[in-house]
């Protein structure tokens, strides 16, 4: 009895955690399909699912339009025609891009396609609730040997993940095309030889894999996702990336297999663990990140799955950046003149005329370009991607919360404390990351900064509780009192060229010589003795420790913890995005990505062009797309654009002035 | 027993003593009183008194001589629970504000919402320092997700009217909630009521792990249960829900179905109480009821009827459809209409805010400034917007009531107003005709019958 009674249960639970695993089937399918026909991580398949969610919830559920009719719109027609159109006007471009290139160019899409469809259709006009399924009545429900219940919404999900699995599988395995498509992900140059239009066949590729994103999109609505919005769906494409992982990303049984396997483990876990365990408190709301962390570090073979190499890619080399050693030094020295003089121009009308409002955005704009030299550090500098930022920014501003509340410590102290304790965490977090290095490492860190969400933030330990107040005092410095916002300006400056010269002197010191080596390539730098561990560690560490410390000078300066407006995960996704668009080279790109973060929004958006707030995101998401072409960034591209311009202005002068010294003689 | 009983004689003499002070006043007429020991009882009234006093005021920020000037921030766009906040409120504002002009405004001036400002969920901070840094904003409505603008607001003398979900107006004595702040550790008796009222003895708590708020929610609902009605069994417990329950919760109604839990509090947002609901229907266990703490939206109702048929919400102010002597309540139905907004829970927060403020600028009389009207609302001992919510000591509930000490910074009364969801639309389950609230007395230490309570003649 007691046999049947356990069995009974593991069934049960089994049954219980299909629907949730066909969820995930069905988004890590979708998901592997967009990598296997592209090569690229698309972090963008949650925004693509978002859209056509939107669009069929907009016309089936608000305008009342007929099934069939608003399935046919929204998935049938706007989905491929947004795949074939990123194709066309985005993705083409990427071939022969690096892999921090496409993830970031992805990841702008991710931020920026949501904002458009808003802007475009309105759609927060109203409450975005009660969405239906494409199946009439989808909550009447079956049961399964008479027993375990089972809806119609959730058939039909169940029946497109495995059926979606199959012919995927098939087209793939059987058919000419499904060949095409993985022929033109691995060289596109190769399969024209053929006489194969790679064009056409890349854009079929992002046609279907977009229309699974809105298919899956729109099902998701019926099941899973209550509200339209798309933060949810990003979750939930985190999440399935665990299951996507499962197959490396390429195989679609072990993508099918990985989701269902993961809703089974997200059932079975509450099944068989009282929920106030140690393990039922922390591993329940963190197991899908925990089991993509556990993919990425332990499984084997994961980190020799390299990105495939196009034999024939230098037929389309990477788009030429302009290179600094272009133009002569003093003429770079010369082109920095203009900014240093805004920069000193926009400092002293702060300190003299800005009122509260301004005095607040430039100086966060200071303390994020600190955070923001940790993307400097670690992607300028060493060409990796780290998307846990803001867990680390947390960790400071945490360490500063709960030294100044417990201890009556300095805040300042406490910040530096708060560093180096992210640093620490991050070398700790660095050693079974790192070798991952590249899409593998951001996924990681990713998991990391959901699973640091998720669990780390409740601990009473951690960050403050509701009986708490999350109140920070303003420092102290000997007969220094930073109380004032002024006085707290000045103090951030000083911080800002302090961490400035820490990073100038890592990179013209011997890690920023490693990291470069280790850059150019990896191999031929261990073939001459570099460690990349060693040296990979220390720049992960030293970014870590400046976004601690960031986080802390934040909160410090807010006076207030305020975990939820600065640290969600997804923001760190955003700020990754701004710095690597505008110059993640150089230490005053970290500037000008905190100046464009805080102040551009307000001056030029809202104050100018009187444009809603979803036009930052939209806008940022977008130039993003043209990192792709500009992998040096945009700013640093203009700015080396005018120094060329300027150098054979001059070289046009002193080639004038020998001329005509020259024609004196004669 | 017999210090029980006089705890409670002596919150019914404090009612008692509340009703006589207001007994004067009448519904067309603002009035402020001032007892013995200093303390003030106000009412807003319409046109009367010396509503129509005009004096000129000159570096009073938003104010002129034809208008006093008040902004909204709160979340529009990335509003992750994908309700409608921010218009609704600020429609809320807008109405009350509409109404009073219509009777000729105050002091001379009319009340104008002026900007609606969204803070995009994360940028409240930002935009309450705008709002402070522009000088040209008397009053400041806010209805944020994250109101991490409310030391800005404060530091600012701004004497701001906010949406009662959050706990930062606690010790800000510029920021009147709609909802006083409540204590985070104390148990109440409201559910264990509940649950006794509906005879069930097998009771579920449960509540996301992610929100801090959710979390002490659902464990001191436990606590209730245990202290107030221990023969009610607490026999499933979770307080490790994701936030919006995004894998379901078919193992924990499993749970809940095999322990024979017949009624489940909640302490999720609506859109997890749809999922819950669906899965109850699921696994047959229809018949269990739902307590509901933010579900009160008449749309989203009508929406899932049947699965949320027979469950219980809990509204914080008088709900729509219980209708009770009060001119405000009256008009905010007269008005919503004449605007054609809808009712919705966040137009009435908006239209309590809007009350708040302009009781504010009437106790503070024609020649009020920003802390004139702070320091004239602080004076209020009994507020309660014309009876629809309960009556907020203003001078002392604006700090954090503990369970050591529940009754300096808190409630005279812990009361509870509940709707039914019957056939898709709510219908008045707690109190009776016209006393829509049920109270006890606070701190109540063992459960009582509560008495059917309305405050309509109250401050």
């Amino acid at each position: 009895m007691l046999a049947i009674g356990a069995v009974d249960e593991f069934v049960q639970a089994v049954i219980q955690g299909l629907p949730v695993g066909s969820v995930y089937a069905l988004i890590a399918i979708g998901f592997t399909l967009t990598y296997k026909t592209s090569g690229i991580l698309n972090l963008a398949f949650g925004a693509q699912a978002y859209v056509s969610a939107a669009t069929y919830f907009e016309l089936h559920v608000r305008r009342e339009w007929p099934i069939w009719v608003s399935l046919l719109i929204s998935v049938g027609i706007l989905a491929p025609l947004i795949g074939v159109l990123l194709n066309q006007f985005v993705f083409k471009n990427l071939r022969t891009a690096s892999p921090v290139a496409r993830l970031v160019v992805t990841a702008g899409l991710m931020v920026a396609l949501p904002e458009i469809f808003k802007i475009v259709t309105d759609f927060e006009r109203e409450s975005v609730f009660g969405a239906v399924g494409i199946v009439p009545d989808g909550k009447i429900f079956y049961r399964i040997f008479d027993r375990y219940p089972i809806t119609r919404d959730e058939i039909v999900q169940f029946t497109v993940a495995i059926l979606g699995a199959l012919i995927l599988f098939a087209l793939f395995r059987f058919t000419r095309l499904g060949l095409h498509m993985r022929g033109v992900v691995e060289s596109p140059r190769m399969t024209e030889l053929r006489g194969i239009d790679a064009e056409k066949v890349s854009s079929f590729a992002w046609g279907l894999s977009s229309l699974y994103a809105g298919l899956a999109g729109v099902l998701l609505c019926s099941t899973s996702i209550t509200t339209i919005e798309p933060g949810s769906f990003f979750q939930l494409v985190i999440v399935a990336i665990a299951a996507a992982a499962l197959g490396k990303l390429v195989s679609l049984p072990l993508a099918l297999a990985g989701g269902f396997f993961l809703g089974i483990m997200n059932t079975i876990l509450p099944t068989y663990i009282t929920p106030t365990s140690i393990i039922g408190q922390n591993l329940g709301p963190s197991l899908p990140f925990v089991m993509l962390f556990a993919i990425l570090v332990f499984m084997p073979g994961i980190k020799a799955s390299k990105e495939s190499r196009d034999p024939m890619a230098a037929v389309d080399p990477p788009t030429d950046t302009i290179s600094i050693a272009q133009v002569s030094p003093w003429a770079s020295r010369i082109a920095l003149i203009p900014s240093l003089l805004m920069g000193v121009g926009i400092f002293i009308w702060v300190l003299t005329s800005a009122d509260q409002f301004w005095m607040l955005l430039f100086t966060e704009a200071v303390i994020y370009s600190i955070i923001f030299l940790a993307i400097t550090v670690f992607t300028g500098m060493g060409g990796q991607i780290s998307l846990a930022l803001t867990s680390f920014g947390a960790i400071g501003a945490f360490t500063v919360f709960q030294l100044t509340k417990n201890f009556e410590m300095s805040s300042l102290l406490a910040a530096l404390i708060g560093a180096a304790l992210g640093a620490a965490v991050g070398a700790l977090l660095a050693l079974p990351v790192l070798r991952l290095g590249h899409i593998w490492l951001a996924l990681a860190t990713l998991a990391f900064a959901f699973f640091f969400d998720a669990v780390m933030v409740k601990f009473p330990w951690v960050g403050p509780t509701s009986m708490q107040t999350a109140e920070i005092p303003r420092p102290t410095l000997g007969g220094l009192d930073f109380g004032n916002d002024k006085s707290f300006f000045l103090l951030c400056v000083v911080l800002l060229i302090i961490c400035s010269l820490f990073v100038s002197a890592l990179k013209r010191g011997t890690t920023g010589y490693m990291l470069q080596a280790l850059r150019g390539s990896e191999v031929a730098s261990q073939s001459v003795g570099i460690n990349p561990t060693r040296w990979r560690i220390v720049a992960f560490a030293a970014s870590s420790g400046l976004a601690a410390f960031g986080g802390a000078l934040l909160v410090i300066g807010q006076e207030s913890v305020n975990y939820g407006s600065n640290f969600a995960p997804l923001t760190g996704l955003f700020w990754l995005v701004l710095v690597i668009t505008l110059a993640s080279r150089r230490v005053s790109g970290a500037i000008q990505g905190g100046v464009v973060f805080r102040v551009f929004p307000d001056l030029i958006l809202i104050r100018l062009l009187h444009l809603a707030p979803q036009w930052q995101f939209a806008l940022f998401g977008l130039g993003a797309i043209n990192f792709s072409k500009h992998p040096e960034g945009l700013l640093e591209y203009s700015e080396q654009k005018s120094v060329r311009r300027f150098d054979r202005l001059i070289s046009r002068f002193n080639a004038r002035k020998q001329a005509s010294k020259t024609e004196v003689p004669s | 027993m017999v210090a029980k009983k006089f705890k409670l004689l002596s919150a019914f003499a404090a009612v008692a003593l509340i009703v006589g002070a207001c007994g004067n006043s009448g519904d067309d007429e603002g009035t402020t009183e001032t007892t013995a020991g200093g303390e003030t009882t106000t009412t807003a009234g319409g046109s009367g008194g010396d509503r129509d006093t005009f004096v000129s005021l000159t570096g009073v920020p938003g104010v002129s001589d034809t208008e006093i000037v008040a902004k909204a921030i709160g979340v529009l766009s990335s509003n992750p629970l994908g309700t409608n906040i921010l218009n609704a409120y600020a429609d809320g504002v807008k109405a009350y504000f509409e109404w009073r002009n219509d009777e000729g405004g105050i002091y001379g001036r009319k009340l104008v919402l002026d900007e609606v400002i969204d803070d995009a969920l994360a940028k409240n901070k930002d935009k309450a320092t705008e709002v402070c840094a522009g000088g040209k904003t008397f009053a400041t409505f806010v209805a944020p997700l994250l109101f991490s603008g409310a030391t800005t607001l404060q530091e600012c003398g701004m004497p701001t009217f906010s949406w009662g979900i959050h706990r930062e107006p606690a010790d800000n004595d510029y920021i009147f909630p709609s909802v006083a702040v409540t204590c985070q550790d104390c148990t109440s008796p409201i559910n264990p009521w509940i649950a006794s009222k509906l005879g069930v003895t097998k009771v579920a708590s449960i509540g996301y792990g992610v929100s801090e708020n959710s979390k002490v929610c659902a464990q001191l609902g436990k606590k209730s249960f245990e202290q107030y009605t221990p023969d009610i069994e607490v026999a499933y417990f979770d307080d490790t829900l994701a936030f919006g329950l995004p894998t379901g919760i078919a193992p924990q109604v499993s749970k809940m179905k095999e322990a024979g839990v017949e009624l489940i509090t909640t302490c999720i947002d609506l859109n997890g109480m749809k999922k819950l609901g669906e899965e109850l229907q699921k696994q047959g266990m229809d018949d269990v009821i739902m307590v509901h703490p933010n579900t009160y939206n008449q749309d989203f109702i009508k929406a899932n009827a049947a699965i949320f048929e027979g469950d219980l919400v809990g509204v914080s102010f008088v709900p729509f459809e219980a209708k009770i002597e009060s001119e405000t309540q009256a008009k905010f139905l007269e008005y919503t209409e004449k605007l054609g907004l809808k009712s919705e829970e966040l137009t009435m927060v908006g239209w309590i805010n809007a009350d708040t403020f302009f009781t504010g600028l009437l106790a503070a009389g024609p020649e009020f400034s920003q802390v004139g009207v702070k320091d004239a609302l602080r004076a209020i001992t009994e507020y309660s917007a014309g009876g629809l919510i309960v009556p907020i000591n203003l001078s002392t509930q604006w700090k954090l009531p503990t369970s050591a000490d529940p009754t300096t910074h808190g409630y005279k009364q812990t009361c509870t107003n509940t709707v039914q969801i019957v056939g898709g639309v709510f219908e008045q389950w707690s109190g009776e005709a016209g006393k829509p609230f049920n109270c006890w007395p606070n701190p109540t230490d063992a459960l009582e019958d509560p008495v059917a309570t309305s405050f309509s003649d109250a401050g």
